[in-house]
């Protein structure tokens, strides 16, 4: 600060306000080399698609990482031009560096919870994976590949899945047949297939993402990272009755085949009028205990929503090596034609 | 320098100053008796002689209008200009309108050294409000921002927005040291008031950056402090773009006016 001949200190102006004096500015110029200290916002809710275009995501940020006509590098898009002939292996050797610096520019974990939605079987997964910094806070909702895919699907899949276990994230798995079969009623469009399914589920991953994160890392400290989900979205009493009736019928497809006694943690997340919650709970402790009596941890939670309309998720955590085995054989089948391409070649 | 033989001086803006002389040689013409009249910016004098019986009736001899480096001798009450030689009154007289001739130097040259020394402040400041710039988009969308000034960013083991603090510090401390030097440089030709009055106006524009950057809502006492600097303004025009640039560009006429104050006469 700027002061006077006899030590009185003033903010600004020319002449001491205490005695009159000249304000001297000289020795006070080295505070302008000072700049503020700026807080980013890089908000709540994070959330980058890799190789699953066109989905339609209600987040704080929302970004994409995939294959278009030609590179391109924007705030929400790190797109890169097609390889002819290649796979993950290449795209890792032309794009990590660059798709690190990205992950750094954006902020990638900067947010306070994040999701990574990724398409396993998408080359760009492996390159994903591999940029991928140690995250916290961070879940991935991956498509993987089954045993109908390709070898090659398979291969990226489980390469891509090996890292982010290998990252310690936790994983949502959906089988690439469910994803392929997913159907839900949306009240302002009617059916959603596709990403329309996709994008209609992570709505109401993402609005209760405090809680699935929550739930997520309680399964991380018992040593759980895959999981796998189950959801009726937009059911009502009309359609499944009493509300332990909708927990028994979604239970019936989950987005991952695993035997009963393989899902070691159940969680259920209903979103329905608060009039509802009661019987959801009592629906969910019948639920858990005719299904899942020697699940390590079982957890309710309820979002209130405005519609008569409710949705169900649930979430099964289980062994890793469940999702990994459905594709093994195809893994294996072209790390023996192209050593390369194992897991360790990605690391 | 230009002449011309007869009319009036054509100066409106300036007063002109009236002296009695003992001789004037011009173009190896004596002329006993007459007038040097010279306007106060000094840019212009005129030599009359007397004609008429009452020889109070004035003629032009010759009008110049003087280049700003004009050589100005004085010696004794003797003094020469443009290839006229005039004695006047007394060695007092001959030193003021030498003084008064040498005005357009000092000034020229006190504009021009004011102008310089603005260049450096401008210079520290305009890096300082690119830096505040970049800092206020980090903070509302740090993602766009930090990828437009990605260049900065170049050592992969450092955090993006570091590397921006990291590159800006630099640049600040250069300019800065760039602005410090160059005003103590020429403190001793501008004189300390003005040296000191830049210091005073870098300083004040940089709280007003502050202020604009911390979003403070009226902005008075920067406002306050500009008005004493002589600058008047108002909060909207400081955010407007570029408040730097023309807060120095306001505060240009009131510095030349000081240098020319205060550098002393030769």
């Amino acid at each position: 600060m700027p002061r006077c001949a006899n030590g009185h200190e003033q903010r600004l102006g020319l002449k001491c306000l205490a005695c009159g004096a000249e304000l001297s500015y000289t020795d006070s110029m080295e505070e302008l080399r000072t700049l503020p200290k700026v807080e980013p916002d890089y908000g709540n809710i994070a959330v980058i698609s890799v190789g699953y275009p066109r989905l339609s995501l209600s987040a704080d940020y929302v970004a994409e990482i995939s294959i278009g006509q030609a590179d391109l590098t924007t705030s929400t898009a790190f797109e890169v031009a097609s390889i002819r002939g290649g796979g993950w292996h290449d795209f890792n050797k032309k794009y990590l560096h660059e798709l690190r610096r990205w992950m750094a520019l954006v902020g990638i974990g900067k947010s306070t919870d994040g999701f990574l939605v990724v398409n396993t079987t998408d080359p760009l997964s492996v390159l994903a994976f591999s940029a991928l910094p140690k995250l916290e806070h961070t879940a991935v909702i991956a498509v993987v590949a089954d045993q109908d895919s390709t070898p090659v699907e398979q291969n990226t899949s489980y390469v891509a899945l090996s890292l982010a276990l290998g990252k310690g994230l936790p994983v949502i798995a959906l089988s690439e047949t469910f994803e392929g079969e997913m159907l839900y009623f949306t009240e302002d469009k009617g059916f959603a297939t596709g990403a329309d399914a996709i994008s209609r589920l992570l709505e109401s991953l993402l609005s209760a993402a405090d809680d699935v994160m929550d739930l997520l890392e309680r399964d991380l400290r018992l040593g759980i990272k895959m999981h796998c989900l189950s959801a009726i979205l937009a059911g009502s009493k009309s359609v499944y009755g009493i509300a332990t009736n909708a927990f028994m019928a979604q239970s019936f497809n989950i987005s991952m085949g695993a035997k009963p006694e393989e899902y070691q943690t159940v969680h259920s997340i209903a979103f329905s009028r608060r009039e509802s919650e009661g019987e959801f709970e009592k629906g969910f402790d019948v639920f858990r205990n005719r299904k899942f009596k020697g699940a390590l941890n079982a957890e309710f939670r309820f979002r209130e929503a405005a519609s008569q309309l409710y949705d169900l998720v649930t979430i099964y955590g289980m062994s890793s090596d469940v999702a990994l085995q459905s594709m093994v054989s195809g893994y294996q089948a072209i790390v023996g034609n192209m050593p390369e391409l194992s897991v360790e070649g990605a690391s | 320098m230009s002449a011309s033989p007869a009319g009036e001086v054509a100066s409106p803006e300036w007063p002109l100053r009236t002296y009695k002389l003992v001789s004037a040689t011009y173009q190896d013409k004596v002329y006993p008796e007459g007038v040097l009249r010279v306007n106060e910016a000094g840019s212009e004098i005129e030599l009359r002689k007397w004609t008429g019986k009452d020889r109070r009736t004035g003629a032009v001899v010759a009008r110049f209008n003087l280049e700003p480096n004009v050589d100005v001798l004085v010696d004794g009450p003797l003094l020469r200009v443009a290839g006229l030689s005039i004695t006047l009154e007394s060695p007092g007289v001959a030193g003021e309108v030498a003084d008064l001739l040498r005005r357009p130097t000092r000034e020229s040259e006190a504009v021009r050294l004011v102008s310089e020394a603005e260049s450096f402040v401008s210079g520290f400041l305009e890096v300082r409000e690119e830096a505040l710039n970049v800092l206020s988009r980090i903070r509302v969308d740090p993602r766009g921002a930090l990828l437009d000034v990605q260049s900065m960013w170049t050592t992969d083991d450092t955090e993006p927005l570091d590397a921006v603090y990291s590159k800006y510090s630099t640049l600040l401390a250069e300019s800065l040291e760039k602005m410090t030097s160059s005003l103590a440089g020429r403190e001793s030709v501008l004189g300390s008031g003005v040296t000191n009055r830049l210091y005073a106006l870098a300083y004040t524009i940089g709280a007003v950056q502050n202020a604009l950057f911390e979003g403070d809502s009226d902005l008075a006492q920067e406002l306050a402090a500009l008005q004493e600097l002589g600058i008047a303004t108002t909060a909207q025009d400081l955010r407007l773009v570029k408040p730097a640039e023309r807060l120095m560009l306001r505060a240009h006429p009131g510095l030349v006016v000081l240098a020319t104050a205060s550098s002393p006469a030769k």
